[in-house]
């Protein structure tokens, strides 16, 4: 049998044991060495035992891997944030600043969560933490509860692309491109998507002013007591994108600091007060890590075995070879990547998406754009491979999370679901559609401006 | 209290453990931060501060420790990722079969790994491998991997112990 058909059949394989709701990266695991073992009976030169070896050390040396070391501490970063109460600090502060503006709860509520999405770097964290955290506070107030809940869905998503991630973080160690580089190249992209949903947040509320309240006076009194809650926030955020973009830093220091810099915060809070850090408080945090942290290690352990497995079968390079020979529009082929990781973000994480797709997907624009050392100037897509690989990242990231926010699985969508179980889940998926569109738009507006995405890469 | 009780307490302190590894990393990490960053101010003034010595070393064998420390407990609280979306369709039997496969397939590749642990330890400490600058010996560190990969097989079996009973002592 052909190599290439064997991977075929092995990504087939890989599918069909993910939709028996198998764990992913056990599916991957199993697909990468069975498929290895079919290619060893159909190769002479694969040989099964030998490569059966590499596992006395492979898992070992999988995580014991100073690189990877960035993963625990922002997931620890996120956890501390939320049980040190900097993210409802972080809300509470910004919505009265915002209160006097009609429906500034709400908007205060996406800026929320792009501030603790910087700090958490997960989609999902962030629209669990911040739904504990503005819900009560938007059902106060009256808001529209399709309005309130998708806000919040759509917000969560801000999570994955407001630096420091640890989906850019993996991202780039998939693709071999700089930590620091898809940082700076995810700003304006995750400020566009700020400015984005507080546009629909004004639209909406224009064409419907009973979707929010009317807008609430505020004394000085008050906006020193928000501005007060909102230094801890700025300082500890400021110093890692400070130290990150200064250079004093990288991704590893950045995190420990980061979580250095909240854990002294909790610890000083507790000693003045009933808040800050206890101990159940900073256990929780360390459980959560564990749970996070392993998930993801263990799909990164497997994503190595299954790309191996994919190698050997050189279905990536046949597949990047025929889409050189095509002769096929390199932008029509982008758009159907897109499309294609939309529709497997509605069904699968979004991590382990990136892991099995993106290496099936990177050779092909690679040979779209004209091989790996075109210039800009005789690239499909106007620019260098290492400015490819940023861009295509980006856009990747943003379409896998719209699966998060997108019917059936929609994986935000029941995160808020589970914190307001009254609310029909078909009101939260209504409230959250024209977010969707919004996003939709950004992703074409990226296509077709790629240099909003690498324009800080560039300057900084 | 039951045994899986006390099996589950066990993996959660062996979870925790993980993350006292991971408080460690962060302190080494902050001090070493510090030093950087003092160093570039200092090399303004042509002084210099230097960082710890071998603090890569003992990062990556702790994390290595931690990461897998954390493993069993991410097992016992259904945290790895999986697609839940097509199998609620399904009768209960066919869930159940997936569910006490999916156990014990998973059980099985924990065990497989611990024991390829074990060879893998055994020429670790065989070799005289050493980190590069602090010289530690890695197959100390490495034994607890295998530790790790018990505990996993074991909370992988935990759902089929929940499902019968069996093994509940109480």
């Amino acid at each position: 049998m052909e190599r290439e058909l064997i991977g075929v059949f092995g990504l087939v394989a890989l599918f069909l044991l993910i939709m028996l709701r198998i764990p992913v990266a056990f599916a991957m695991l199993l697909t990468g060495v069975a498929g290895t073992w079919v290619l060893s009976l159909a190769s002479p030169f694969i040989k099964f035992g030998p490569y059966l070896l590499q596992f006395k050390t492979a898992l070992w040396n999988s995580v014991a891997n100073y690189d990877l070391s960035v993963v625990p501490l922002f997931v620890l970063m996120g956890f501390l944030a939320a049980e040190t109460g900097l993210s409802r600090d972080l809300f509470q502060g910004l919505s009265a600043l915002t209160r006097r503006i009609k429906g500034g709860v709400a908007m205060a509520t996406i800026l929320a969560c792009a501030g603790f999405g910087a700090v958490s770097g997960s989609s999902i964290a962030t629209a669990s933490t911040m739904s504990r955290v503005a819900l009560p506070e938007l059902r106060r107030l009256n808001y529209n509860e399709g309005l309130s809940t998708g806000v919040l869905a759509a917000g969560g998503t801000l999570g994955i692309l407001i630096p420091p991630s640890v989906a850019l973080v993996i991202y780039a160690i998939v693709v071999e491109a700089s930590i620091i580089d898809m940082f700076q190249a995810a700003i304006i992209p995750g400020l566009i998507a700020v400015a984005f949903f507080l546009i629909v947040i004004r639209v909406r509320i224009a064409r419907n002013p009973t979707l929010a309240p009317e807008p609430a006076p505020m004394n000085d009194t008050d906006i020193r007591h928000a501005i007060r809650r909102l230094v801890p926030v700025a300082v500890i955020f400021g110093s890692i994108i400070l130290g990150l973009g200064m250079g004093f830093f990288t991704p590893t220091p950045a995190a420990a600091v980061g979580v250095f810099l909240i854990l002294v915060y909790g610890l000083g809070l507790r000693a003045v007060s009933e808040d800050g850090l206890t101990w159940p408080r900073l256990r929780n945090a360390l459980l959560a890590t564990a749970k996070t942290a392993s998930m993801i290690y263990f799909i990164l352990f497997a994503a190595d075995i299954l790309k191996g497995f994919f190698a050997r079968t050189n279905l990536p390079a046949a597949l990047s070879d025929w889409a050189s020979a095509a002769s096929l529009d390199p932008y029509m082929i982008l758009i159907a990547m897109l499309v294609i990781l939309i529709v497997l973000g509605c069904f699968m994480e979004s991590l382990s998406m990136i892991l099995v797709i993106v290496p099936f997907f990177w050779p092909v624009l690679i040979q779209l754009n004209g091989g790996d050392f075109v210039s800009p100037e005789d690239a499909a897509f106007g620019m260098s491979t290492s400015d490819l690989r940023i861009w295509f990242g980006i856009l990747a990231l943003i379409v896998v999370e719209l699966g998060l926010i997108t019917p059936p699985v929609g994986l935000n969508v029941f995160v808020i679901k589970s914190f307001s179980p009254m609310t029909n889940i078909a009101t939260i998926f209504r409230g959250v559609a024209p977010f969707f569109a919004i996003e939709l738009v950004r992703v074409g507006v990226l296509v077709l401006m790629p240099g909003l995405a690498l324009y800080l890469t560039r300057v900084l | 209290m039951s045994f899986k009780a006390t099996f589950a307490r066990v993996i959660d302190a062996w979870a925790l453990f993980g993350g006292a590894l991971i408080l460690i990393i962060v302190g080494a990490t902050a001090i070493n931060a510090a030093g950087f960053t003092a160093n570039t101010l200092a090399r303004l003034w042509g002084g210099s501060v230097p960082g710890l010595p071998g603090y890569e070393d003992a990062v990556t064998l702790l994390v290595g420790v931690a990461a897998l420390a954390m493993f069993p407990y991410c097992q016992l609280h259904g945290g790895h990722a999986a697609v839940d979306v097509f199998m609620q369709k399904a009768p209960a039997w066919a869930n159940r079969a997936i569910t006490g496969v999916s156990a014990v397939a998973m059980a099985a590749l924990a065990m497989t790994m611990a024991v390829m642990l074990v060879h893998g330890t055994l020429q670790t400490r065989a070799d005289n491998v050493e980190t590069a600058v602090l010289g530690w010996p890695v197959w100390a560190f490495m034994w607890t991997a295998v530790v790790s990969c018990l505990l996993w097989a074991g909370a992988a079996l935990m759902p089929l112990v929940a499902t019968d009973g069996a093994g509940d002592g109480t």
